[in-house]
């Protein structure tokens, strides 16, 4: 089976490179991609440019230091997971429940489609909200960013083993959650 | 359980519905208006530096390094001339009364040969040292006391200040005694240019030898000198004693550089002894040795004097 299109291809960078070039390629090469992981891990589409922001400055700070120990996407992956737990952490963010019912529906007929798919995006949002952090940390590398397992319990600080766990558990998660939405209506 | 599970992406999942879920999901990329607005910062400065970190420490401990040996070598340079310009000054003390005993031994040796006046050579032994600053003065002294070499001065002017007295009495215009001085300044000029030149020449054994050889020298010239003024003191009083004196220095100095003056004492004192036919063979002898002398004239004047003066005793004490 042909891997997803969707998933990015292992990139490598040669260490010790610092120049603006390579941090602008960076960016054009793992931003859509960090945009994606960032709304699965839980960071909200308001704030997730500003995520993306912090990501990459985090990046463009750190990249003088990235010795190429890993991949550089998976170097990136796991500034990705630690700013979003930071901001997962943050207390307005805990408080601050949103309803998907209370997405605006004044859209003209011929976006009917993209309403539908906000609103499928909001119901993944509330199943993988219904994860834990390391849970969703866990299914969204695998699943969407098509890390190795061996990266992501890396990147987590977790044995293999204790990463397939988190896997499975939360993929038996997300199956009862899209049942639970098909049948209710509503992310269980 | 290490073989990891497809992803419900890539055909992990028999559920169309959740493999359409998971699709729509993977499918929320970065929209571009919102990486349009992303503007990634200037490279951080701390990036430089923390790069460059080796090279600027190793930078800097050179310019240390660097620093360190200049001043090293500034030090060293520095002692080094310093130790050179004190050696400069105090190196030559010891030498430095060598130049200046070389400079005024020669003319120390000059003013001091016998042939000159005793009172002259006796001032002048002092006045020799004058130029030479006091310390220098002091340490020249000082280096004559020690030096074998100095006392070379004083030994040659000792017969010299013996002779004036007798010089002095007579004091005759032409006396032998000024011949003999000059005779003496012919004769020394070879021992004195020798010492000089060997004081020259910075040797120091090779002054001492010529000192005593001009030493014994000039004692012999001066025995000759002294024996021949005293048979001539005695010519006025006594000329039996004097022609036995005259003999004698004969018998002692057959090639003695007095020979000519002796020789004309001798005419003098067959004169003085009315003994008209030994003084006629000694002027005859005198002629033939000395042709070109400047006494045969006075000779041979005071021959004819005396004979018309009918052997007067007068002028016998002048030539």
């Amino acid at each position: 089976v042909a891997p997803s299109p969707l998933v990015l291809a292992p990139l490598t960078l040669p260490a010790q490179v610092t120049t603006p070039a390579t941090c602008a390629a960076l960016f054009q090469s793992y931003a859509p991609f960090v945009w994606r992981a960032l709304r699965r891990l839980g960071i909200r589409e308001r704030d997730c440019e500003d995520v993306l922001q912090e990501v990459f400055l985090t990046v463009h700070r750190q990249l003088p230091n990235f010795r190429g120990s890993s991949t550089t996407r998976t170097w990136i992956y796991g500034i990705c997971l630690r700013k979003a737990l930071d901001y997962r952490r943050l207390a307005r963010i805990s408080r601050e429940i949103e309803d998907p019912s209370a997405l605006d529906t004044s859209t003209e007929p011929t976006q009917e489609q993209a309403l539908e798919l906000r609103r499928t995006r909001a119901k993944l949002d509330a199943v993988l909200d219904a994860l834990t952090d390391e849970q969703r940390a866990v299914f969204v590398l695998f699943e969407w960013e098509g890390l190795p397992m061996q990266e992501i319990a890396s990147l987590v600080g977790v044995p293999v083993q204790t990463a397939y766990a988190r896997l499975y558990a939360a993929r038996k998660h997300v199956q009862a959650g899209l049942a639970g939405i098909e049948t209710d209506g509503a992310p269980r | 359980m290490n073989d990891e599970p497809k992803r419900w992406l890539d055909g992990g999942t028999d559920d169309p519905k959740l493999r359409a879920f998971m699709q729509i999901g993977g499918e929320e990329l970065a929209p571009p208006e919102v990486l349009a607005r992303v503007v990634l910062p200037a490279p951080p400065v701390s990036a430089a530096p923390a790069a460059l970190e080796p090279h600027t420490g190793a930078l800097v401990a050179f310019k240390w390094i660097a620093g360190l040996l200049l001043l090293a070598a500034a030090s060293y340079f520095f002692l080094r001339s310093q130790a050179t310009s004190h050696a400069a000054v105090v190196v030559p003390k010891p030498s430095h009364a060598a130049p200046a005993h070389r400079l005024a031994a020669p003319s120390a040796l000059a003013r001091a040969a016998p042939h000159e006046a005793p009172s002259v050579a006796t001032s002048t032994t002092t006045d020799s040292l004058e130029p030479a600053t006091p310390q220098s003065s002091q340490r020249t002294r000082a280096s004559l006391a020690t030096n074998s070499e100095r006392p070379l001065p004083a030994k040659l002017r000792r017969p010299v200040q013996v002779e004036p007295a007798p010089a002095a009495a007579s004091a005759p215009p032409a006396s032998p005694a000024d011949t003999v001085q000059a005779r003496t300044a012919e004769a020394a000029p070879a021992a004195t240019a020798e010492g000089s030149t060997a004081t020259q020449s910075g040797s120091v054994s090779r002054p001492n030898i010529h000192a005593s050889e001009l030493q014994r020298a000039v004692g012999t010239e001066q025995k000759e000198l002294q024996q021949l003024e005293a048979a001539r003191r005695v010519l006025a009083t006594d000329p039996t004693r004097a022609l036995a004196l005259m003999k004698r220095h004969a018998q002692d100095y057959p090639r003695s550089w007095l020979a000519e003056e002796r020789d004309a004492l001798v005419v003098r004192t067959y004169l003085a002894l009315h003994d008209a036919a030994h003084a006629h063979a000694a002027l005859a002898q005198f002629k033939q040795r000395y042709p070109e002398s400047p006494q045969l004239r006075q000779l041979e004047a005071f021959k004819e004097s005396m004979q018309a003066s009918g052997h007067s005793k007068r002028g016998l004490e002048s030539p």
